[in-house]
């Protein structure tokens, strides 16, 4: 499988379509789920796929792009799409996004699924309102997209250490957002 | 209601939001694809034209872009070498010509306060010495010092109000010793008018055989022992 991915990168960099076009429809979909997950807009998560493809376009073209580890290549350059988005334009949409189109699906909920719903939520919520951006980023570089500690740190651009201290701070302050949340109830 | 929760809980959100797919729509993905496919295929054929490119400047080199690129390289390190040679070689020329220039230059910059030490000329052979014919006649003091001894003495009477004058006679009169006797003219007496053969002729001195030389006046010869009496036995 790894060899799979190295000759699959090492035909690409060769800019063959074939090459090109497999990347694209193994890591579009993760991809454009961790903008969503970030910017909160379908569109604009599909823009930043369409930018990041295009960047790496630029870059095989050049003669340069990544060597080894595409997939980290390809979220550090949605990371930096995104942060830069937001800075140009500050999203407030709910990250409900994600829930609702599974939650449309279900007819019928229990109780324990009612609660869960409600814990989910409430992270949700924690998330987009208590955490800073570089602990939302490890949070979900780290614990939704499976990034370890050193390619999150390479994404964001920052030392191992300090990404421990942002996430450790990070799942402590959704700690006490979701206990607020749950003694409010 | 007060619940405490753990950082396993939290985890365990986190882990069941992760499980919540959030699909592509397709709609969307098609399209972004399409275009993605548009975009390689540009620049594949981008790519393409330029290697054709290269390989054509390559004088139909078979070997392709990279080859022609590669031997360009070699002869552009090859001529860079053959031009720094050349450059080392024709400093050290310029700098072996003007050697005590850059000597002086590096003197002048490093040693300013520098005592300059001036040799003496080398020992020649002691001058000839100079011969002064005073009266004629070579002594053998002038031969070996360069001196001009002349004495002159002048007695003045005390009643003559004349110059002393030195006579020819009184010149030749001069004897080794340098010493010339002056005389002086006679008071004049009574008449003062014509004093014409007043004045008294000194005696002759020369001898008779003037012509030949005496024996005192003979010098001894150095490479003779002299011979008195037999010397000292």
């Amino acid at each position: 499988m790894k060899d799979d991915g190295v000759n699959l990168l090492k035909a690409a960099q060769k800019l063959d379509e074939e090459a090109l076009t497999a990347i694209f429809d193994s890591f579009a979909p993760a991809i454009y789920k961790y903008a969503l997950r970030l910017c909160h807009d379908p569109i604009e998560a599909d823009n930043i796929v369409g930018d990041v493809f295009s960047q790496l376009l630029e870059q095989f073209a050049g003669g340069k792009g990544p060597r080894t580890n595409l997939r980290s290549y390809l979220y550090q350059t949605a990371y930096h799409l995104v942060v830069d988005r937001s800075r140009e334009n500050k999203h407030t949409a709910p990250l409900e996004v994600a829930i609702n189109v599974q939650e449309k699906e279900r007819t019928i909920p229990t109780a324990t699924q009612i609660e869960e719903r409600v814990l989910m939520e409430a992270l949700v919520s924690a998330m987009n309102s208590e955490l800073t951006d570089d602990q939302r980023h490890v949070i979900i570089l780290r614990f939704l997209e499976d990034f370890s500690l050193k390619e999150t740190a390479q994404i964001i651009g920052k030392e191992v250490n300090n990404v421990k201290v942002i996430q450790n701070r990070g799942i402590a302050k959704l700690r006490k957002a979701l206990e607020h949340q749950l003694s409010e109830e | 209601m007060n619940k405490v929760l753990k950082d396993q809980d939290v985890l365990r959100l986190l882990a069941r939001l992760k499980n919540i797919e959030v699909g592509y729509p397709a709609d969307a993905m098609m399209t972004r694809r399409e275009m993605y496919a548009k975009q390689a295929a540009a620049a594949t054929a981008l790519i393409q034209a330029r290697g054709n490119d290269l390989n054509a400047r390559g004088n139909d080199e078979p070997s392709g872009a990279g080859v022609a690129g590669a031997g360009s390289s070699s002869m552009s390190m090859w001529l860079e070498a053959v031009l720094v040679t050349v450059i080392v070689v024709e400093a050290g020329i310029a700098t072996y010509i003007h050697r005590e220039k850059i000597a002086d230059i590096i003197d002048s910059a490093f040693f300013p306060n520098k005592v300059e030490h001036v040799s003496n000329p080398p020992d020649e052979s002691p001058s000839p010495p100079v011969i002064i014919p005073i009266s004629g006649e070579e002594t053998e003091a002038a031969t070996t010092v360069p001196m001009f001894m002349f004495t002159v003495t002048v007695t003045v009477p005390a009643t003559g109000a004349s110059a002393p004058t030195l006579t020819p006679e009184a010149a030749e009169g001069t004897n080794e010793e340098g010493a010339a006797e002056v005389l002086s003219t006679p008071a004049p007496d009574d008449n003062p008018g014509l004093h014409l053969g007043q004045t008294p002729k000194p005696e002759r001195t020369l001898p008779s055989n003037n012509d030949k030389p005496s024996n005192d006046d003979k010098q001894p010869n150095e490479n003779k022992p002299p011979s008195n009496g037999g010397g000292n036995k």
